[in-house]
């Protein structure tokens, strides 16, 4: 993994616009990711999923094994139905 | 200036949206580095960072100041509190240039309980963070728009 001093302000923002981007994918197929992965955590880059699990040191794991840095993609999760946070 | 903020659902059962901003969060004093999306959550003065974004951040608790005395309720769960200072985030403006702000210290949770429940707690902007930049928070929820935004004092009227 690149070491933080090594992250520069153009790649901060390729990191940026790529975890976006990644958002966007998640967002505009919410209901079908949030069914296949219900209660799961999620990693997407690219626009697709690269790895899914049920505790976030299994998706880092799973993360670099796809050779990919656990920091710059883009997480989330979707929780179990009847789970639901006041925030 | 304007940040554009996502707006989206977080929960598969509820229709409830949430205002998201895509950011970096460095702490240098820990080498910490991560990329997330941030719920603005006006209900909230004190800004966090999730357990789960700790972890991919590959910082160590036990690197941290100690957790303050007593354990903090957050979305119905209990987390314990590490204070980490000297923050910088970064964020994307609508022009797409990079904008940053530097907070003196932010949250860093450690779940107390469920790490099934708490793998889903995001993390969050308080209030805390709109005035340390200056920003206002627009907010339609039924037009799923959402930014913040500086606002620049009137230039002195000439008389």
């Amino acid at each position: 993994m690149e070491q933080l001093a090594e992250i520069s302000e153009k790649k901060e923002i390729e990191i940026l616009n790529a975890g976006i981007e990644d958002a966007k994918y998640v967002d505009e197929n919410f209901e079908k990711l949030s069914r296949e992965y219900e209660g799961k955590i999620i990693a997407v880059k690219n626009r697709s999923i690269i790895a899914s699990a049920d505790t976030i040191e299994e998706l880092i794991e799973k993360v670099k094994a796809k050779k990919s840095d656990p920091r710059t993609v883009y997480v989330t999760s979707f929780p179990p139905k009847g789970l639901i946070f006041i925030l | 200036m304007r940040i554009p903020l996502r707006v989206a659902k977080l929960f598969p059962e509820m229709e409830w949206c949430y205002p998201l901003l895509a950011l970096t969060i460095r702490l240098p004093k820990h080498r910490g580095f991560l990329m997330t999306a941030a719920l603005i959550d006006t209900g909230s003065y004190k800004s966090f960072v999730a357990p789960r974004d700790v972890k991919r951040m590959n910082i160590s608790y036990s690197a941290l100041p100690q957790p303050v005395s007593r354990p903090t309720g957050l979305g119905g769960l209990k987390h314990f509190v590490h204070v980490a200072k000297g923050v910088i985030l970064s964020f994307r403006d609508e022009e797409g240039k990079s904008q940053r702000i530097e907070l003196p210290e932010i949250d860093v949770l450690r779940s107390a309980g469920s790490e099934e429940e708490a793998k889903h707690v995001p993390t969050i902007l308080g209030t805390e963070f709109l005035e340390i930049a200056g920003f206002s928070l627009f907010y339609n929820p039924k037009k799923k728009e959402a930014y913040l935004e500086t606002v620049q004092p009137a230039p002195p009227v000439s008389t």
